[in-house]
């Protein structure tokens, strides 16, 4: 028994077989294969690096990644070995990717910085800007490059009358929109125009008022298709609203001289919309601070009825600080699922690719991962653990081939650290200090790029490309 | 054996009449009566007695039941012999064949009906008592008929007169029962006479009272008694007439075969003569004189003639005056009696032998003597003959057994060892040294008692100079061991201590910092978190007020005031945006316009609006006190800083409580005196002081959350005071000199914290009727400074100038059965301490268990 576990234990400069796969999903599918070699099992990722780039004789070295069973390694892979409990005799079969270079943080000019926190950053739907939400009610556009390409309207009597808590984007009939909560009660539906790359110093204006009735307005969702928009107050409710409606009562609005849809946001009138509905039967009390609706699989299927009358479809998912965690079909203004979270939510950002929700809390200074599929539990598929404050936003990336096989996780957190999770890994690919000295308030992804606010007022760009990094 | 002709003789003699069974039972029954009643039970005795003899003595018997009835009657002859009373026998005899009974015959009448029936009825009594004998009789129904009124000791003495004198009526009676009544002759007087008196042939002194006057008691009897054995008994036996002897001069004979001689005949023939005439003025009883049947002349009294008159004239032999039937005395009634009963009467079983215990002894005796009934084997006498008295003592020492365990033996001196000896060896002695140490020490600090000492014979050896004080030590060593031994209680320290839950099992509680809300330049005073729980207010030294957002820490309002702020408090009227901070004697009324929803924002605005529109339109009321409290509208620089109103006071405010409707404000003017503490009105700009009176220094009030009642701290006492009737309802006392903060409970405000500033917090029930706290917790190094409850949560905390704030579980019953439950449960750490001082406040957030505390250090955190 002692002979066999010392035969097992991988010593100091041990050798053990390994062979390199190139992971499938990976571009390098179709290299050729690599044959079985002895490395040193006290290898780490730069070790093994050195001999991948070796046996595909790279000209200029490249930073791999290792994946043994499906995990990141991110010891050597002895200790890998002990931590598992495998045999040093066997076979080690090491997928490989092209490792993600550590993101590069744009610089930009100290004239960019808000003036207030940044509560909210989104991307926009056509995947060209982001737009960041402020404490001070504004509304900011950036360009990919990190430049402000416009900002709120000075002149428009329907700005926000406090914060903004969070926004929004959407697109509608082939127009982007962007709506924002703000704490005055109300939210607020602003349009954007076609944007460019090169468009500057767009004034921004809000279009429609989702009007509240003395609540602050804590989170907001738009539905995929566009169509419908969440919101979630402090007193615990959830309002949809219908974004076709709004439209309908812009093209009746008397200050609209043409019939027609407008072309312009400009020449849209504004309207105030009521709500449709309000959900019922979800959360018990406290303030809904995220929502999120996504395409979802739903747990019920999508009536006949419902389909006629074009209701939004996919699944809308709500934390609040009542520590529940809920799925609704808003179509049938039913709960279909519904998680305990035994602290208070404070941010959720839903994945379609992998079907979880991630959850940031308010007690806790985990990520928690929840799997809606699971009917039964109401224990969190996992835990993200590394912050070192409480967590304020979490965002699932695009399914983007340059990302990598599946979607990653950034989250900001009040440690003013922004991190980068991959769900191959325990630990966060990369950890950015992206607010050092302040609170990171959100997080959103703009494609490959990582863009970041917040209470320095900052909104910072970190891109995972390698390309754009050359 | 007479048995037969007994049984058929009664058969014949007895038609329901029961006087037949006299003759049946005679020797019996006239041993029986014959003896008092204190020898009843001994002639049931000897009866048993002679019913076993008998029984044993018939070896030949075959079945138990034949021998009993055998036994019986054998017994009855063989006990009338036993007695030999020749008199009795040959009485009763001469009874049964008396000529008299002849005479009786012409005269039957109701009044001899009657006597018999009370004849009958005394029978009853006496068969009744007999009944032990008479197993199978027929006048049972007879007997219960009629139950004499009269005591047991006349009844008997009437039954013994009768059975020695009565003449045998009876045939007579059965040959004319219907005979007319109202019709008597000299021999039924005379039959009723004797009747009723026992002692016929004794002189008139011996002869009782009428038997039937109840106040005949038992003295009567021993005259009686001593008349039986003189004169009554008539030995003579059996079948012999008694006018065998009418020309005798004696009567019978007795045991000894001497004459019975007849009364002597004191008169002659002249003398009688004379007598019947009437001439001696003295002597004209002659017509009251009757003889008895021995000759006796017999002088009848005027109750005998009266009884004799009414027997004539056909009424009741009874005098009618006597109560035939008297009152029942009620001895056992529900009346209480106000002495106890004496002698109440004895039942009759009392004085009848048991039929069943006698059958018992009779098959004791048999079994004992058919050799089936044993005497137990004696005891063996397990002790030893001999024993070692030493033994004793080695078993008390021996702590076996429970009870020797108690025992404690005296103490015990030491045996003298080899240097006590009065030549000890050389190595026993001491050295001068030793001996000069000795002397020097102090008594008690002495090794040893004494110092050896070499003698060269045991005569030369001195006398103990110590020896009584040894003998007095000795004695208090005797005198002062403890006598009793002390069980030490074998228990757990730990397990006295109260098992409190885990607090891991308590959880939700704050146990991490989350958030800072930083701005403040100066110590935060005081906070006070919105009711709905989205914003925190904090009031600070740097004179600023601040609103912070509770979720991201962002402030999202600041106000200078320009003075220390010391206090601020929320408006808790839902649906507003207002809060209070008191700088200085002026209290702010704030409501910021750009933070809070629009609603909210408008509401607050038509809410001061109108309050100052109803400003004009109350008075207060006549007997009011003068309030020195002004109610000022902002200047337009303070308009601008979103101040609403000002309340201008004469002191410095220090402290302030919204009531939960927000409408009322109460405030401290700790320096005020009698006007420390003003309650104000928002809706109609109305101030008063309700308490007329200096209570001392203020430290804080609170209202109820639930009832009318305001709370007051002063430094060393909590007064509860309900406002609606203007009276004290609890006053708490603490056992410290100055109380910094008090806390109310959520759910109905029974119960109080109160933190003071020597490190206590006490929690006090105002269920017990106690004044002092229910528990003091005493955790905090330096002055807690401030107490708080949790809205919802089971939670309370204190914080303290030790820069730390603790968290506790505080869980309250609603059973009234259970006290509550406190459970310590964090301390949270993290405020930096600031010229000793460390948190000056704390609150809990309204919906989640979240603690706030306000640090000197200038920063609000968050636990959660």
């Amino acid at each position: 028994m002692s002979l066999n576990m010392s035969a097992d234990t991988p010593q100091e400069g041990q050798q053990i077989q390994a062979r390199f796969v190139a992971a499938t999903t990976s571009a390098m599918a179709a290299a050729v294969p690599l044959p079985t070699i002895a490395i040193p099992a006290s290898l780490r990722r730069y070790g093994l690096s050195e001999i991948l780039n070796h046996l595909l004789a790279n000209a200029t070295p490249r930073p791999y990644d290792f994946i043994i069973n499906g995990h990141f390694l991110r010891t050597s892979i002895a200790e890998w070995i002990k931590a598992n409990d495998e045999s040093s005799e066997n076979v080690i079969t090491i997928e490989y990717v092209e490792s993600l270079t550590p993101p590069k943080t744009i610089e930009q000019p100290d004239d960019n910085i808000h003036d207030d926190w940044v509560s909210s950053i989104v991307a926009t739907p056509s995947l060209t800007h982001a737009v960041s939400g402020s404490y001070d009610s504004q509304l900011r556009l950036w360009n990919a490059q990190g430049q402000v390409a416009g900002r709120s309207s000075t002149t428009s009597e329907h700005l926000p009358k406090r914060s903004i808590k969070a926004i929004t984007a959407f697109q509608l009939d082939g127009l982007d929109y962007v709506a924002s909560a703000s704490k005055d009660q109300n939210a607020h539906v602003w349009s954007l125009p076609s944007l460019t790359a090169t468009s500057k110093d767009v004034s921004l204006s809000p279009c429609v008022t989702l009007v509240g009735d003395g609540h602050s307005v804590e989170a907001i969702t738009a539905s995929p298709c566009g169509q419908r928009i969440a919101t979630g107050y402090w007193n615990g409710a959830i309002r949809i609203w219908d974004m076709l409606a709004a439209n309908d009562l812009a093209q009746v609005a008397p200050s609209s001289k043409k019939r027609k849809t407008p072309a312009t946001p400009a020449d849209r009138p504004h309207v105030d919309l009521p709500h449709l509905i309000e959900l019922s039967g979800g959360h018990s009390a406290g303030p809904i601070t995220a929502l999120h609706w996504t395409t979802g699989s739903t747990g019920v299927e999508d009536d006949e009825q419902y389909v006629a009358m074009d209701m939004a479809s996919g699944s809308l998912y709500s934390g609040s600080w009542d520590e529940s965690l809920l799925e609704w079909n808003v179509a049938m203004n039913a709960v279909t699922h519904r998680m305990h979270s035994p602290y208070p939510i404070s941010t959720l950002s839903h994945s379609p690719f992998h079907n979880l929700v991630a959850t940031g809390h308010a007690d806790i200074r985990s990520i928690q991962l929840w799997d809606p599929r699971i009917k039964d539990t109401n224990v969190c598929q996992r835990s993200l653990t590394g912050h070192t404050g409480t967590v304020t936003s979490v965002s699932w990336s695009p399914e983007l081939a340059a990302l990598g096989p599946a979607p990653l996780l950034a989250s900001a957190s009040r440690d003013g650290t922004i991190r980068i999770w991959d769900m191959r890994a325990t630990i966060p690919l990369f950890t950015l200090q992206a607010h050092k000295g302040a609170v990171g308030l959100a997080v959103n992804w703009l494609k490959d790029t990582v863009v970041s606010g917040g209470s320095d007022g900052r909104v910072k760009f970190h891109t995972l490309s390698p390309d754009t990094s050359a | 054996m007479a048995a037969a002709p007994r049984a058929s003789n009664s058969a014949a003699a007895l038609a329901g009449r029961k006087r037949s069974t006299r003759s049946d039972d005679a020797p019996l029954t006239r041993s029986q009566t014959k003896t008092k009643a204190d020898r009843a039970d001994d002639t049931a005795l000897a009866a048993l007695m002679a019913d076993q003899s008998a029984v044993l003595g018939e070896d030949d018997s075959s079945s138990g039941e034949e021998q009993g009835s055998t036994a019986s009657e054998a017994e009855s002859d063989d006990l009338a012999d036993f007695n030999s009373d020749p008199d009795v026998t040959s009485s009763e005899d001469e009874d049964d064949d008396a000529p008299e009974g002849e005479d009786v015959d012409s005269g039957n009448d109701a009044s001899e009906d009657e006597l018999n029936r009370m004849l009958a009825a005394e029978d009853g009594e006496s068969d009744s008592s007999e009944s032990y004998d008479e197993e199978s009789e027929e006048e049972s129904s007879d007997e219960e008929e009629i139950e004499p009124a009269v005591t047991l000791s006349g009844l008997r003495v009437v039954q013994r007169g009768r059975h020695l004198d009565m003449p045998d009526t009876l045939p007579s009676e059965d040959e004319d029962p219907a005979t007319a009544p109202g019709h008597s002759t000299d021999e039924e007087i005379r039959q009723a006479l004797e009747r009723n008196r026992p002692n016929i042939p004794g002189p008139l002194e011996h002869v009782p009272a009428f038997p039937f006057q109840q106040d005949v008691d038992s003295s009567d009897e021993a005259p009686s008694d001593l008349s039986d054995d003189e004169h009554t008994t008539n030995p003579v036996g059996r079948g012999i007439p008694s006018e065998w002897y009418a020309d005798h001069p004696h009567i019978g004979y007795d045991l000894d075969g001497k004459r019975i001689m007849k009364p002597l005949e004191s008169l002659d023939e002249l003398d009688r003569f004379l007598a019947k005439m009437g001439t001696d003025a003295e002597n004209d009883d002659y017509w009251r004189t009757v003889k008895d049947k021995y000759g006796a002349s017999l002088k009848l009294s005027d109750e005998e003639l009266q009884l004799i008159d009414r027997i004539i004239s056909g009424r009741y032999a009874e005098q009618e005056s006597a109560n035939m039937y008297p009152e029942m005395i009620e001895y056992y009634s529900g009346k209480p009696m106000a002495h106890p009963l004496p002698q109440p009467t004895e039942p009759k079983r009392r004085f009848i032998p048991s039929k069943w215990e006698g059958q018992k002894v009779m098959k004791l005796v048999r079994a004992v003597r058919m050799g089936w009934l044993t005497p137990r084997a004696a005891k063996k006498d397990s002790r030893p003959k001999y024993y070692n008295i030493w033994a004793k003592e080695s078993s008390e020492e021996a702590p076996n057994s429970s009870a020797s365990s108690n025992y404690i033996p005296a103490p015990k001196m030491r045996l003298p060892g080899h240097n006590a000896s009065y030549n000890p060896p050389e190595e026993y002695l001491w050295t001068e040294e030793e001996i000069r140490e000795w002397e020097e020490a102090h008594p008690e600090d002495r090794k040893a008692k004494f110092i050896p000492r070499k003698y060269d014979s045991l005569r030369q050896v001195p006398a103990n100079p110590q020896l009584i004080q040894d003998m007095f030590e000795r004695c208090l060593d005797l005198y002062l061991c403890p006598r009793v031994r002390k069980n030490r209680l074998q228990i757990d320290p730990e397990s006295l201590i109260p098992r409190l839950p885990r607090p891991r099992e308590l959880r939700p509680y704050p146990t991490t910092e989350s958030i800072r809300y930083e701005g403040h330049t100066g110590k935060v005073r005081s906070i006070s978190v919105c009711p709905t729980g989205e914003w925190l207010l904090s009031g600070s030294d740097d004179g600023t007020v601040r609103v912070f957002e509770v979720s991201t820490g962002r402030c999202a309002f600041s106000l200078d005031l320009g003075q220390r702020v010391n206090a601020v408090a929320w408006n808790p009227m839902p649906g507003t945006f207002l809060f209070t901070a008191a700088a200085d004697s002026t209290v702010f009324f704030v409501a910021p316009p750009a933070v809070g929803t629009l609603e909210a924002t408008e509401m607050t605005r038509s809410l001061i609006r109108s309050s100052i529109e109803k400003k004009g339109s109350f008075s207060a009321p006549p007997n009011a006190r003068p309030v020195h409290i002004d109610w000022v509208l902002p200047s337009e620089e303070e308009a601008a800083k979103s101040i609403v109103l000002k309340l201008e006071h004469r002191f410095v405010v220090t402290r302030l409580a919204w009531h939960r409707r927000g409408d009322y404000l109460a405030t401290v003017c700790a320096d005020g005196l009698s006007r420390a503490i003003a309650i104000h009105q928002l809706s109609r700009h109305m101030s008063q002081h309700p308490f007329s009176r200096n209570l001392g220094h203020i430290e804080r009030v609170l209202f109820d959350p639930a009832k009318p009642h305001l709370v007051v701290a002063t430094q060393k006492t909590v007064r509860i005071y309900n406002l609606q009737k203007q009276q004290l309802v609890k006053r708490l006392r603490s056992s410290s000199n100055h109380i910094s903060s008090v806390a109310l409970h959520p759910a109905g405000g029974e119960h109080v914290l109160v933190g003071t500033f020597d490190r206590r917090v006490g929690w006090y029930d105002l269920e017990l009727s106690s004044d002092r706290p229910y528990r003091t917790l005493l955790y905090h190094k330096y002055a807690v400074r401030a107490v708080a409850y949790h809205n919802s949560y089971p939670l309370f905390a204190s914080c303290s100038d030790d820069g730390t704030a603790q968290v506790f579980h505080g869980r309250v019953f609603s059973d009234l059965l259970q006290n509550a439950l406190i459970v310590p449960l964090k301390i949270l750490t993290g405020h930096r301490i600031v010229d000793g001082f460390g948190i000056m406040d704390c609150a809990f957030h309204p919906s989640r268990p979240w603690l706030f505390t306000a640090g000197a250090d200038g920063t609000v955190r968050l636990f959660v």
